[in-house]
């Protein structure tokens, strides 16, 4: 087990992997009664065809989510929500486009909670029944997405934007397709993306370490096998596929989406976690609550609602601007100008950076953070970030510059939702 | 937990003093007697108010201030407490030891500039930003049907009564055109002066020295309002009703509201968990097993008591066509639960769960303040008390309860979108 310290936040954690591939991560949270466990596979929406002993498998869209919702079906009818709710305990799973997590966290019981994690994940059961069952309780969950204009929105700025990454479906995939969907299928993809390399264990909050050791040693995961398997590569042309759409809803106000699509690896040798937060100053300089941008639009009346955000697929980072607004006209060249006649002083990106640093240990003293920053550091990265409080100081300001300079601010989706007449 | 309260101020503060945490939080509650006609004015109000103050005379000016206070969080929100209008404004600034010497005092000198600083010219705010909250409100407030599960938990209370239950405390378009730059100022005048005013602080710091630096930036606020003794709602009952609206969506919303006849108060504050928690609570209750897991009839359904407004409520989203099934299949959960089908399970499950809420209070800021509301606010029982009532619940008692369940409304917003 290897330990490391983690800069300026007062925390360490223990990382191990075991010989078939798994990985662990602990981290203690001091002060804390609670903790959370987090059971990870990169296997998400985007994975939906993929190849095994030279066999080619295409899988409905949807099912990534689907087996999330299936694994908590146990062929001794226990069901893994009363387990955990026994002990005032909460566990759930979330499915994203490459990952999936099935996490429990409580203030008791840690032992029995983690072990029952690792083995309700690791046995799967997939009946005819229970698969049709599940097609009901996730068409409704499907619908309400549907109904919510936002989330249509978005879907429409992923086809704007991307050509061929599977992030322009929708992770639930669609009523139709989830009712293709088989347990043959489920077996396949479980099969396949459950193994023991492709996924990783975080633990987070109050528990002992060792206990933790001693109860993974005695899972599943430590003597279970690997499927090796192949993704397909997939191109992407760095242009946007539209430039602009308009589509219409229901809604009371007009909305606007806009996605500046990025292609890192276009922006110079700089290391790739640095770009992604020198992307990430420069959208907030640019559109965030202190920009000369949101203030002279909201002194106009220009929007009601502002947000700005960035979100990252593989190589790419798309810059996000998402409005309600009135003067959808006025707010998209007031857009325009910004971008053609961008300013950044250093004092502003110094502040920025300030930010980032104090929401840093803001966030430490987070049991859920925490867990989260974990998984997502070894998902994007495979390491801990264990340096990032070093790593946002000496970010400076000529390679903000000089990175700024490389962004091609016109290759953007812009998207408007109309209200229906 | 320490609590003061000087009668020469025209404030109380509460303290919870910890180490545990790398923030210091401060919440400032200001409430009065809700009035249907000031609604729309305070929300209003503190859009104005929290936006501009005299010293930082735009949000723009305010953002980077917050920023250069180390990312200092700020936070504004109206709600209701039973019959009260409550107003919210919470800060959370990093600990000195992370910062620099004076943080938190420069943290709270913002916090009372925008409270008690505002921007004003000739007795009355600006303006050009009363109108342009004004505009901003009324787009806002246009487009509340876009979140049908929101418009549907308002309009099942609205359709039901007139009382102060069906208040919208996000507010009326129609009220917001006689507000003006002069009434407002008035009003809110008039909040600083008469309002019930708290502060409610968590972090790693003496009283003494948390009321030096609020005395000192909040001296303006003098006034003589004692906390009420009761925020309960007084409801009647009525008949069943029932109530159907349509939308353009492909999912309908099903809320059923429920008043509980004349419960006593340990039955309000006390046994009333277990019957929500036991009919829609959770993932294991018997809403959620029946209506989700075995008839695949919804994503999402549950149960929820407000104790101020002894109302039940239960909510979910259905396919239009399984309506008359879904509110059969509730309603016979409930005679169920009435005939006395609750098992020791689910009575043991919930103690456990409440216990386990007991003791994670101090694991964050927001539960200490919420508790420190509780118990010092709203007269509700000390943590001890709590769990030696919650920890002596009795099946009986809740079958009891569960009898006194008076359907008031049965409300569906019908999705009618591929009919």
């Amino acid at each position: 087990m290897i330990s490391k310290k983690i800069n300026k936040i007062d925390l360490t954690y223990y990382y191990e992997q075991l010989s078939n591939g798994f990985k662990i991560y602990y981290l203690n949270v001091p002060n804390k009664k609670e903790y959370m466990v987090t059971l990870v596979t990169k296997y998400g929406s985007n994975n939906n065809e993929f190849n095994v002993n030279n066999k080619a498998y295409k899988k409905p869209l949807g099912i990534a989510h689907f087996l999330e919702h299936k694994n908590f079906e146990q062929e001794s009818g226990e069901k893994p929500f009363e387990f955990y709710e026994k002990s005032g305990s909460m566990v759930n799973a979330s499915t994203s486009f490459d990952y999936t997590a099935y996490y429990c966290a409580g203030t008791t019981n840690f032992k029995e909670n983690l072990e029952y994690l690792l083995k309700f994940v690791s046995e799967p059961y997939y009946t005819d029944e229970n698969v049709e069952k599940e097609q009901g309780i996730i068409a409704q969950e499907l619908k309400m997405y549907n109904d919510n204009p936002e989330e249509i929105l978005v879907r429409t700025l992923r086809e704007s934007v991307f050509h061929n990454k599977p992030v322009k479906y929708d992770i639930g995939g669609t009523v139709d397709t989830i009712k293709e969907i088989t347990k043959e299928d489920l077996y396949d993809c479980y099969n396949t993306f459950y193994s023991p390399n492709n996924m990783y264990l975080v633990i987070t909050g109050n528990f002992d370490k060792d206990e933790a050791h001693n109860i993974i040693m005695k899972s599943n995961y430590a003597t279970k096998n690997n499927v090796e398997f192949k993704l397909p590569e997939i191109k992407e042309n760095d242009k946007v596929v539209v430039k602009n759409k308009t589509i219409t809803g229901d809604i009371a106000v007009d909305k606007l989406l806009i996605g500046i699509k990025i292609n890192r690896d276009t922006l110079g040798k700089t290391d790739d976690k640095e770009k992604r937060l020198y992307i990430k100053i420069i959208e907030n300089l640019l559109f965030g609550r202190t920009s000369e941008f949101l203030e002279e639009a909201h002194l106009n009346n220009l929007f009601t609602y502002f947000e700005q955000y960035t979100s990252k697929v593989d190589n790419y980072t798309v810059l996000i601007l998402n409005a309600i607004t009135t003067e959808k006209d006025k707010l998209l060249k007031k857009i325009e100008q910004t971008l053609e006649n961008i300013k950044i002083d250093e004092s502003s990106f110094e502040r920025i950076k300030k930010v980032l640093l104090a929401d840093y240990i803001k966030g430490s003293e987070s049991v859920e953070e925490m867990n989260f920053d974990l998984m997502m550091d070894e998902l994007e990265n495979e390491e801990i970030e264990d340096n990032y409080y070093e790593t946002v100081k000496n970010l400076d300001y000529s390679t903000l510059l000089n990175i700024l300079n490389k962004i091609d601010f016109t290759n953007k989706s812009v998207i408007i939702m109309e209200k229906n007449n | 937990m320490k609590t003061t309260y000087d009668e020469k101020r025209g404030y109380r503060i509460h303290l919870y003093k910890t180490d545990k945490f790398k923030q210091t939080t401060i919440k400032i509650s200001l409430k009065e007697p809700i009035k249907k006609e000031n609604i729309t004015k305070r929300s209003l109000l503190y859009n104005v108010l929290f936006s501009s103050s005299k010293k930082y005379n735009s949000e723009r000016k305010i953002n980077i201030r917050k920023e250069e206070l180390y990312s200092m969080n700020l936070q504004f929100l109206n709600n209701r407490i039973g019959n009260y209008l409550n107003t919210t404004l919470t800060i959370k600034c990093l600990d000195e030891k992370y910062t620099e010497k004076g943080i938190l005092e420069q943290s709270i000198s913002l916090l009372s500039d925008l409270l008690l600083d505002p921007l004003i010219e000739d007795n009355h705010f600006r303006k050009d930003k009363v109108d342009l909250y004004k505009e901003k409100m009324k787009t806002r407030l246009s487009t509340l049907k876009e979140d049908a599960p929101l418009y549907a938990a308002i309009r099942a209370k609205e359709v039901y009564d007139d009382s102060v239950l069906s208040y919208r405390v996000i507010g009326y378009i129609e009220d917001i055109d006689p507000l003006n730059e002069y009434n407002l100022y008035e009003y809110y005048k008039e909040m600083i002066k008469t309002n019930i005013i708290d502060f409610y602080v968590v972090g790693n710091i003496e009283l003494e020295e948390i009321e030096s630096y609020i005395d000192k930036y909040f001296s303006k606020l003098f006034n003589n309002s004692s906390n009420p003794d009761n925020y309960e709602l007084n409801t009647k009952i009525t008949n069943e009703k029932s109530y159907t609206e349509t939308i353009n969506n492909e999912q309908s919303i099903l809320i059923i509201l429920s008043k509980l006849d004349k419960p006593t108060y340990y039955e309000r504050y006390y046994v009333s968990s277990f019957l929500s928690y036991i009919l829609g609570g959770g993932t294991s209750s018997k809403l959620f097993n029946i209506i989700r897991e075995q008839e695949s009839l919804c994503y999402y359904i549950n149960s929820n008591y407000r104790m101020f407004d002894n109302v039940l409520s239960i909510n979910s989203g259905i396919d239009n066509t399984n309506y008359k099934k879904a509110v059969k299949l509730i309603k016979k959960i409930i005679k169920d639960i009435q005939n006395g089908n609750i098992s020791e399970e689910e009575i043991n499950n919930c103690k456990t769960l409440i216990n386990n809420d007991f003791d994670a209070i101090d694991e964050n800021a927001a539960s200490i303040i919420n508790y420190m509301i509780d118990v010092d606010t709203l007269k509700l029982d000390e943590l001890d008390k709590r769990r030696e009532k919650i920890n002596k619940v009795t099946k009986e008692e809740i079958v009891n309860l569960s009898k006194k369940i008076k359907i008031q409304n049965i409300y569906l917003l019908e999705g009618v979108k591929n009919d």
